[in-house]
């Protein structure tokens, strides 16, 4: 307990500079915004901004992005419960309890309700992630190359798993994300691999014109069809009004009060969102959805939920919130990133030669205290800043996504020039928004192919190092117990998998032969 | 109309072609002048690895599509339809201002992209003269005087002899 507190003011020293706390505002209040506009989300804003915080100090840059990571998921509430449309993806069971409680003329209640419960679930994130990151880092000390090719590997398989009913399609994006980290000079013997004579693919396919690609110029694209599509329907029929008291949305302390009188929930969900949070590739959706489900079975008027129930509201909003915090876990503690946000963040620790994993712990613990510190005021900041903004909050979801969308096309312009100052990385953008485009109107999962890139080189690296070790021989794997460990827990999944798709066909067989479900 | 799990099957069979012609083409693709390194320190042996992944899945994934095995689309997708004109003349528009970035300089490309951006999504009037004049404005102040992001000398200033 006491090293715990030492390195919390330890971190607190670290974040008390202009520049850092300068960053942790702004990025709060840049992710705040961006959650509460529908349809953007922070992957697009971490996209945009992730060349320019290469130029700045590693925890400036980090807060930066932790701002924009933590603010979009507090505000992704407010449209969901004032309009009925989630800001973000993860604030989609916001609505159901949400939007009507603001239909019956308590929307200021709905959003303080909101903001409290993402308060609890970040700041419990936050102690996870204070507490597990460094123990999980003393156990991976002693991982080898062995050991961390049996994790990543793990950690691919959680993703593919976490696609269920996509998996296929899942594998086939990480595969591409895989091919892509090869480009370039690079393998055991250094020699370029797929340049094609192209001296701009040398240097390989860099993360961030990828992900500015895939994150901000697709999503433009989709944000700007969803917004005529929109203006189309609004038009055909009559939209409706926002009552008088949804408009006028402010502070309500009896919201901030009701969500301590479900202390359950809270605990509940807070261990849903942390619990999967620290598991790679599974997601916040996933938390907040068994957290829904599980305050629903527990409460005492389950058919309350969905009509306005305040507990169904403090259950999603707890459990998404409470996974910020614990997908740093792997990041900082293994340097795997679980999902793409963080996968993206692992840039700017890359550009200043820093390796997330056991050893920044012994080298840079002023940088791990700094992250810790700078979490827990990111989220009592968002929260202060939020209660007392939230009579305006409505105005952030009435932002033209049509001049959105092109403004947003004109930074991923400039977002990938500034990287090397070379519009090689603008084409690779270019062509990227096109094929994010395309995958995703097709129904393709697009952030396993980040992932891919980012975990691939840990992987061959590892990899070839391990069949170093053995002179070649897989059984290398199954020779040490943490690898053992590991790839048993992996061929249980795949057991799982495919024991699961066998009954589901089976069982699909009997009562329904034309209805069909993917593998 | 084409349908969208022919599109699908298409997408992903394309790229399962690519990724088996790599394969096949590897050692012209890949440098591997070091002949007599054991296989799992071959410059080929990851990426061969990642390649088949793509083969097999994607022509899993086309199969799939034809057989008409149900999948989802993200939220944002699901909830509205795509409109490829529009979209593919945003990309059009896209490629020509990266182009003329190195004629009409970062600021006059950013403002002639912006206003037939907004024009092409049907954004019409004052509006889109305001919207047009601001957005350059302020990406040119964040970045090239704030971040002192460098663009090269335009052909149309040395035109109008404006390069120092």
């Amino acid at each position: 307990m006491e090293l715990l507190l030492a390195n919390l003011s330890s971190g607190f020293g670290e974040i008390m500079h202009l520049s850092v706390i300068l960053c942790l505002l702004s990025g709060s209040i840049l992710g705040v915004v961006i959650g509460a506009v529908p349809g953007l989300g922070p992957a697009v804003a971490i996209a945009v901004l992730l060349p320019a915080t290469f130029s700045m100090e590693p925890l400036a840059g980090l807060s930066l992005l932790l701002g924009i990571y933590c603010g979009a998921w507090y505000s992704g509430s407010i449209p969901a419960i004032l309009i009925n449309t989630p800001g973000t993806p993860v604030a989609v069971l916001t609505t159901y309890d949400g939007y009507p409680m603001a239909r019956q003329g308590l929307a200021k209640r709905a959003l303080s309700i909101a903001f409290t419960s993402s308060l609890v679930g970040g700041m419990v994130s936050v102690m996870v992630l204070v507490v597990s990151a460094g123990m999980l880092a003393n156990v991976a000390k002693n991982f080898g190359a062995v050991e961390f090719t049996a994790v990543t590997l793990l950690g691919l398989a959680l993703v593919v798993i976490a696609h269920r009913g996509q998996m296929l399609a899942t594998g086939m994006m990480l595969g591409i994300g895989l091919f892509f980290s090869t480009v370039g000079l690079g393998g055991a013997t250094g020699m370029p691999r797929y340049t094609f004579g192209s001296s701009a693919l040398l240097n390989g396919i860099q993360l961030v014109p990828v992900v500015l690609g895939i994150f901000a110029i697709a999503q433009a694209l989709i944000l700007i069809e969803s917004a005529l599509m929109a203006r189309r329907d609004a038009e055909a029929t009559n939209r409706e009004e926002i009552p008088d008291s949804q408009a006028s949305a402010g502070v309500d302390w009896d919201g901030v009060k009701e969500v301590f009188r479900h202390p359950r929930t809270l605990l509940r969900s807070s261990a849903f969102g942390v619990g999967i949070g620290v598991l790679p590739g599974v997601g916040e959706f996933l938390a907040q959805f068994l957290s829904y489900i599980a305050a629903k079975r527990a409460s005492r008027h389950p058919e309350t939920f969905g009509k306005g129930n305040p507990e169904g509201l403090i259950a999603s909003e707890t459990a998404n919130n409470a996974v910020t915090g614990a997908a740093l876990v792997p990041l900082l503690a293994l340097g795997i990133p679980g999902e793409a946000l963080t996968a993206m963040m692992i840039g700017v620790f890359q550009v200043h030669n820093i390796f997330p994993g056991p050893r920044l712990f012994e080298q840079s613990p002023d940088l791990i205290n700094g992250i810790y510190a700078s979490m827990l005021v990111i989220n009592a900041f968002i929260f202060v800043f939020l209660l007392s903004l939230s009579r305006w909050a409505g105005v952030m979801t009435r932002i033209n996504p049509l001049v959105l969308g092109v403004t947003i096309l004109s930074l991923a312009f400039v977002g990938a020039y500034s990287l090397n100052l070379s519009m090689s990385d603008v084409w690779i953008a270019l062509a990227c928004g096109l094929f994010g485009y395309s995958a995703r109107r097709l129904g393709l999962p697009v952030v396993p192919l980040i992932l891919g890139m980012v975990l691939g080189p840990i992987i061959e690296n590892r990899l070839r190092q391990s069949l170093s070790i053995s002179d070649g021989s897989l059984l290398i794997f199954l020779e040490r117990p943490i690898s053992l460990a590991v790839f048993s827990i992996l061929a249980l999944i795949l057991v799982w998998i495919i024991g699961s798709a066998l009954i589901g066909k089976l069982s699909r067989k009997k009562p329904q032969p034309e209805s069909k479900v993917s593998a | 109309m084409i349908s969208i799990r022919t599109c699908r099957a298409i997408f992903a069979a394309t790229f399962s072609l690519i990724a088996i012609v790599f394969i096949w083409n590897g050692d012209r693709l890949v440098d591997s002048r070091m002949t007599g390194l054991p296989v799992y320190k071959s410059p080929l042996f990851f990426p061969t690895i990642a390649l088949s992944v793509i083969a097999i899945c994607g022509l899993l994934v086309a199969v799939q599509a034809l057989r008409n095995v149900k999948f989802g689309l993200d939220m944002d997708c699901d909830e509205s339809k795509p409109r490829l004109g529009l979209a593919f003349g945003l990309l059009g528009a896209f490629g020509l201002y990266v182009l003329s970035i190195d004629w009409l300089g970062y600021y006059l490309s950013t403002q002639l992209f912006v206003l037939a951006a907004l024009a092409l999504v049907g954004v019409r009037g004052l509006k889109l003269v305001i919207v047009a004049l601001l957005i350059p404005l302020c990406l040119y102040g964040l970045f090239v005087w704030g971040m002192d992001v460098w663009f090269p000398e335009p052909w149309i200033s040395t035109v109008f002899g404006q390069h120092d």
